[in-house]
C-alpha cells in the first residue's frame, strides 16, 4: 500500500492503519530498534510503541515521508530505554561503542559554563553531513543514525572493516573540527 | 554541556533525504510477510479510541437530528502528560474544570493524560463545534487498564442524562452502567441474521474496520458532573468489572464534590 493511502488509514481512524504500516515497516522499525536496544522484546515494545504513537500523532499530522517519520520515533524510544537501563546498568548493542566513538568528537573546549541549543546541534550535523562524499555520509549514517554494526557497514557497502573503522574516524575528527568552529560545545 | 549521548540524538537532524539513501544501502526497507503480533495495550487503545468516539456519535444521534457526526479534530493545544502536577494547565487549556485523582483505593494509579480535540459534524459535513477532550489511562499491576474519558457538556448534551437500563444515584448523581459487547470485523464483513438480531438489544455492536473478528465485553460507566461527562471503561470486562467501576465513580464524584 502506498504512504499516502496508509496515512489517510490514520486520518480516518482505522485500525488497518496499523495492519498496513506494520506490514511496510515493521521490519525497518524493528531493525532500528534492535540495533539500539540489543534485546527482541524491548525492540518490539519500541515498535509497539511507535505504532501508538504514530496513532495519536494522525492526525494532527500528515508526514511527508512515513518511513523516516517512524523511523524517527523508534530511534528515540529506542535510544529512551537505552538510556533508561544504562543508568542501572551498562547496556549492550551498538550504543556503547558508538558513544563511546563520539566522545572523541565533543570539542575539548567543551566545559560546564558552555551551552548549546539541541535544534541548534541538530540542524548543524546536518549541514555538516552535507559536505561528505556520498560514502562518508552513508557510513557516518548507517552508523550514528541506524546504530549498524561496523562489520554490517562494511558488508553492505562492501568495504574492509578496517576501511570503514578508517573512514569513521577520519569524519570522526572532521565532525570535532566543525562543531569546534561552529562554537558548539 | 555536550556530551556524546546528545550528539547520538541529535543524528535526527539528519535530513530525510540522507537517511533514505543510507536506509537503502543498508536494505532496511522491504515488507514483512509474517504480520507482527500487536500488543494488547496497543490493540486495546485504538478501540478505545474507536469506541469513544462512536459513544458520543451514538447518543448525540438519539436526540439531536441536525448532529450526524464526531471525530477526532486537529487542535492547537493537544498533547500528552505523565503527571498530574499539570493539571492546571490542562484545566486552563480545555476549558473547564476536571476531576483526576491520583489514585483510587482499590490500587489503580494515574498512568498518563491525554487532551485531545475533538468536533461535532452536521449532515453538510459542516463543523457545529468543536473542543477538547481529557483521555486518563489508570493502571494497576498485573490487571486490564481503566481508561477515563472527560468531555465537556455543551448546548448539544447539556440536558441529555446519561442513558441504559442500570442507571443507579450516587450522592444524588446519575450514574449509568452498561455491560455491552462489541465484535470487531473487517470491512467486508458482511453481517449474520445471528449479529442483526442481537442488535436490536441495544447491547451487541458490530464494529468495522479490524483485521479479523474478535469479540469483547466492554463495561462502561457514565455520569455528568461539573459541566462535564465521565466515562469509565474497562477493556475485556465482566459483571465484577462494571462494579468495580462503580466504585471509581463513587470515589470520583466524592473528589468532584470537594473540588467544586
Amino acid at each position: 500500500m502506498e504512504d499516502a493511502a496508509i496515512v489517510d488509514l490514520y486520518w480516518q481512524r482505522s485500525d488497518q492503519a496499523i495492519s498496513e504500516t506494520d506490514r511496510k515497516y515493521g521490519k525497518y522499525c524493528h531493525t532500528i530498534a534492535y540495533n539500539i536496544c540489543a534485546n527482541n522484546e524491548d525492540a518490539e515494545e519500541c515498535v509497539n510503541d511507535t505504532w501508538f504513537s504514530a496513532w495519536n500523532m494522525m492526525p494532527d499530522k500528515r508526514p511527508a515521508i512515513l518511513s523516516t517519520f517512524l523511523g524517527y520515533i523508534t530511534r528515540n524510544f529506542a535510544l529512551d530505554r537505552f538510556k533508561a537501563k544504562n543508568a542501572q546498568k551498562r547496556g549492550g548493542g551498538e550504543p556503547p561503542l558508538a558513544l563511546e566513538e563520539l566522545e572523541n568528537c565533543i570539542p575539548s573546549l567543551a566545559n560546564v559554563e558552555q551551552r548549546y541549543e539541541e535544534k541548534e546541534l541538530e540542524a548543524a550535523i546536518d549541514r555538516f553531513v552535507s559536505t561528505l562524499s556520498q560514502t562518508d555520509r552513508r557510513m557516518f549514517i548507517a552508523r550514528y543514525w541506524f546504530l549498524a554494526s561496523i562489520s554490517e557497514i562494511s558488508e553492505k557497502m562492501g568495504y574492509s572493516q578496517s576501511k570503514t573503522k578508517m573512514t569513521l574516524f577520519r569524519t570522526r575528527n572532521k565532525l570535532r573540527m566543525y562543531l569546534e568552529e561552529e562554537g558548539l560545545c | 554541556m555536550l556530551d556524546s549521548f546528545a550528539l547520538l540524538s541529535a543524528m535526527r537532524g539528519i535530513r530525510d533525504e540522507y537517511v533514505l539513501d543510507t536506509m537503502d544501502v543498508l536494505e532496511y526497507s522491504g515488507e514483512q510477510h509474517t504480520p507482527r503480533r500487536i500488543n494488547r495495550k496497543l490493540f486495546s487503545s485504538l478501540l478505545v479510541a474507536a469506541i469513544l468516539i462512536s459513544l458520543f456519535t451514538v447518543t448525540a444521534y438519539a436526540i439531536y437530528w441536525s448532529l450526524r457526526g464526531t471525530a477526532t479534530h486537529s487542535m492547537p493545544e493537544t498533547g500528552e502528560y505523565t503527571s498530574l502536577s499539570q493539571l492546571p494547565k490542562v484545566e486552563r487549556t480545555v476549558r473547564y474544570p476536571i476531576t483526576v485523582p491520583d489514585s483510587f483505593s482499590n490500587g489503580y494509579r494515574f498512568s498518563q493524560l491525554r487532551v485531545d480535540g475533538m468536533a461535532d459534524y452536521d449532515d453538510n459535513g459542516d463543523m457545529l463545534r468543536e473542543y477538547y477532550v481529557v483521555n486518563v489511562t489508570y493502571t494497576k499491576p498485573n490487571t486490564g487498564i481503566v481508561w477515563l474519558n472527560i468531555a465537556p457538556l455543551h448546548e448539544a448534551s447539556a440536558d441529555q442524562a446519561v442513558q441504559g437500563a442500570d442507571i443507579r444515584q450516587i450522592e444524588g448523581i446519575p450514574v449509568s452502567f452498561r455491560l455491552d459487547t462489541y465484535k470487531f470485523v473487517p470491512d467486508d464483513y458482511e453481517k449474520t441474521e445471528e449479529d442483526s438480531a442481537s442488535e436490536t438489544g441495544g447491547r451487541f455492536f458490530v464494529t468495522y474496520g479490524a483485521d479479523e473478528i474478535s469479540v469483547t465485553e466492554i463495561a462502561f460507566v457514565s455520569f455528568d458532573m461539573n459541566n462535564a461527562r465521565y466515562t469509565l471503561m474497562v477493556y475485556d470486562a465482566t459483571q465484577d468489572d462494571l462494579e468495580m467501576l462503580g466504585q471509581l465513580a463513587s470515589e470520583l464524584i466524592a473528589s468532584g464534590i470537594k473540588h467544586d
